[in-house]
């Protein structure tokens, strides 16, 4: 099993390729699922990648091109300059969800690999096949809310040609990949279309407030009434500041994060053959940190098979950087409900659940 | 422009009858894929009478099928209400298509091939390979604005459609909270228990608010297309009003009212909004399409001048 890391930029790809990955992904200026101007120093130009590339290809290093968004006729505009350039490279293959963009690659070249994108929600081995005998795929991405039972029973109804990925480590959505919308209708900044990577404020618009809270608990917060809000929709985080100074989180998961560090030997009796770490606007000594635990991780399962436990050391470096409230979350490959929780909290004070009335 | 009502209930379609609707598309995502609690079943006899009225029935097929099991199910289940009357088949899962291609190839045969909004058609070049792989349908994605619809360019034989009335789809989740916090074990086959147990989240007093159902949120506001029907008709040939799980007519049939005006009555902007405003007012809903007009915030009840 393959390490899939995620490359802010030019610079992260040697530190992480260091750290032990197998491979990188990276995202061109345009056409993937960041590319929103409030994250600096995300992506890489073509020419930089033109410079960087070969080198890493000639030390067996995979680097694979997100070109993940879902792109509107004018966002496709400069769509085949960007595909051009990325394609005359040593890459070893493009990430893409959308079905006129899969149709644009395989018209412009019919050997470059195609990994189906988490994004396009692809989630059964028939739709996998289906869109394998209009593209040929070389990989896709699982959805997230895949259990791994599932992962095993699409492994073996797959040609092995095609490479099973699965989100190791990052995010948990409650929504289903490719089907979010609640940037683009509270912030008109579009997660399937490069936005929405960083939070976005918006200043005492109880309009809009309101329905975030009609979704998350009986009655909006008085505190907020008056206050600022950041959202966070991709990370089911919303957070309130009152004209007062009071602070309120609410948060759509107990546990923000899968961590599949204890499941790296049954991911691998599944037939994963990548384990993706997600989270490119990430800071570059977090994402070190996790592609160090995981290489560790595989590497001892390699060795001990079945009876692979992860190593204290491991699990530490996991935490280094971000919280959880009980160890690790594994819960999302066995759909524990624990994985799915709405949380408010004090930002001083201790959290409470609290759960939706009638 | 030709109008398609999304409903799960019989009211709903017996309505339709009368209000010069040319198509029903049946069912929705609660109701297939998780159990029967969410939609009245439609006999033989009324899908019979349906059909002789002149309506069309789509069958609406479930987004998210994660077991080859649960494909054959369902691709099953699509075949038989093909041969018993449905003539379009609104898929939103490509796996569903595959497996009906090789099961039950001769009833997929007798049904038009609608791509659903779970398909993501956001650009022409999507309309394109849809109708490569035997699409006759697609529905533009809810984030397109004006402009980014204006620009689809349905192949020859295609039609593209877009929602004209009903609340924004805001995510689709595979999670639902409801369940998670009764502690429940299994929260994404729940057999719709919040309804069996009375929890009735889909109103919150008289103001409607998101509907969870473990997998659609709805956005509490409807969004409508009057003012901008003008603009589209040159591209859009169907117009979809969707309201599933509405029994109210009224406002079925006051939202069809308006959009065939507002597309024919010779009604200026003005005299639209009013009608707008008018209709919000008598079913105590508020109206946005911010949305279409591409404005920050696709939640905001801003009516552009």
């Amino acid at each position: 099993m393959k390490i899939l890391a995620p490359a802010r930029n030019g610079a992260a790809l040697a530190p992480l390729f260091d750290a032990g990955a197998d491979s990188c992904y990276i995202g061109l200026r345009r056409h993937n699922a960041r590319t929103q101007n409030n994250l600096q120093d995300l992506n890489i130009s073509t020419a930089e990648l033109a410079e960087l590339v070969p080198a890493f290809h000639a030390q067996g290093k995979e680097v694979f091109i997100a070109l993940n968004g879902f792109p509107s006729d004018k966002g496709l505009d400069d769509f085949a300059e960007e595909l051009e350039m990325a394609t005359r490279l040593p890459i070893s293959g493009l990430i893409v969800a959308n079905l006129g963009m899969l149709d644009q690659v395989r018209t412009f070249s019919a050997e470059v690999p195609i990994k189906l994108s988490i994004q396009s929600g692809a989630c059964n081995a028939d739709e996998i096949m289906a869109l394998d005998r209009c593209f040929t795929l070389s990989g896709i991405t699982l959805p997230r809310f895949i259990r791994l039972e599932e992962v095993a029973e699409m492994r073996r109804l797959l040609p092995s040609r095609i490479e099973i990925e699965v989100l190791g480590h990052g995010l948990i959505c409650p929504n289903a990949e490719g089907q979010c919308f609640l940037g683009s209708f509270l912030l008109n900044s579009s997660a399937n279309q490069g936005g929405l990577g960083a939070p976005e404020s918006l200043a005492g618009d109880m309009a809009t407030l309101s329905v975030v809270f009609d979704l998350l608990l009986d009655n909006p917060p008085e505190v907020l009434e008056q206050g600022i809000m950041n959202l966070h929709p991709c990370q089911g985080l919303f957070y309130g500041k009152s004209r007062s100074g009071h602070e309120t989180r609410i948060r759509l998961h107990e546990h923000l994060k899968v961590a599949s560090l204890e499941l790296v030997s049954q991911l691998m009796a599944a037939g994963v053959g990548r384990l993706k770490i997600e989270g490119r606007q990430h800071p570059l000594p977090r994402v070190v940190s996790m592609v160090e635990a995981y290489r560790h991780a595989v590497d001892q399962a390699i060795v001990d098979g079945v009876s692979y436990r992860p190593d204290a050391a491991d699990r530490l470096a996991l935490t280094r950087f971000e919280s959880y409230r009980d160890n690790l979350t594994d819960n999302h490959f066995f759909h524990n409900p624990l994985a799915c929780r709405v949380v408010t909290e004090d930002v001083a004070g201790a959290g409470s659940e609290k759960a939706v009335s009638p | 422009m030709r109008f398609e009502i999304n409903t799960n209930k019989v009211k709903a379609l017996k309505a339709a009858l009368t209000l010069g609707v040319d198509s029903i598309a049946y069912g929705d995502d609660s109701c297939t894929i998780r159990c029967n609690a969410a939609w009245d079943q439609l006999t033989e006899t009324t899908i019979a009478n349906a059909r002789e009225s002149g309506l069309s029935l789509h069958l609406v097929t479930p987004q998210l099928l994660t077991s080859s099991d649960e494909v054959s199910r369902f691709a099953s289940r699509a075949a038989d209400l093909i041969e018993q009357g449905f003539t379009g088949l609104i898929v939103n899962n490509m796996g569903l298509l595959e497996a009906m291609r090789r099961t039950t190839p001769s009833a997929l045969k007798k049904a038009t091939l609608i791509a659903g909004r779970r398909i993501n058609t956001y650009n022409s070049k999507d309309l394109i390979v849809l109708s490569r792989m035997g699409f006759r349908r697609a529905t533009a994605n809810i984030e397109l604005n004006l402009e980014g619809i204006s620009a689809l360019q349905p192949p020859e034989g295609m039609t593209l459609s877009m929602l004209g009335y009903g609340p924004l789809s805001l995510a689709y989740s595979r999670m639902c909270y409801v369940m998670s916090l009764k502690g429940e074990a299994e929260y994404d086959h729940c057999g719709l228990a919040c309804e069996k147990e009375g929890l009735d989240l889909g109103a919150k007093g008289q103001k409607p608010v998101f509907r969870l159902y473990g997998r659609e949120i709805l956005s509490s506001r409807r969004f409508c297309a009057a003012q901008a029907l003008r603009r589209l008709s040159h591209r859009v040939g169907v117009l979809e009003v969707y309201l599933p799980h509405v029994e109210a007519t009224a406002e079925l049939s006051g939202a069809i009212a308006l959009l065939k005006d507002a597309m024919t009555g010779g009604l200026d902007v003005s005299e639209v909004k009013a009608r707008e405003q008018a209709l919000a007012d008598d079913m105590a809903l508020e109206l946005c399409n911010g949305a279409l007009f591409g404005l920050p915030g696709a939640a905001h009840a801003i009516l552009p001048a």
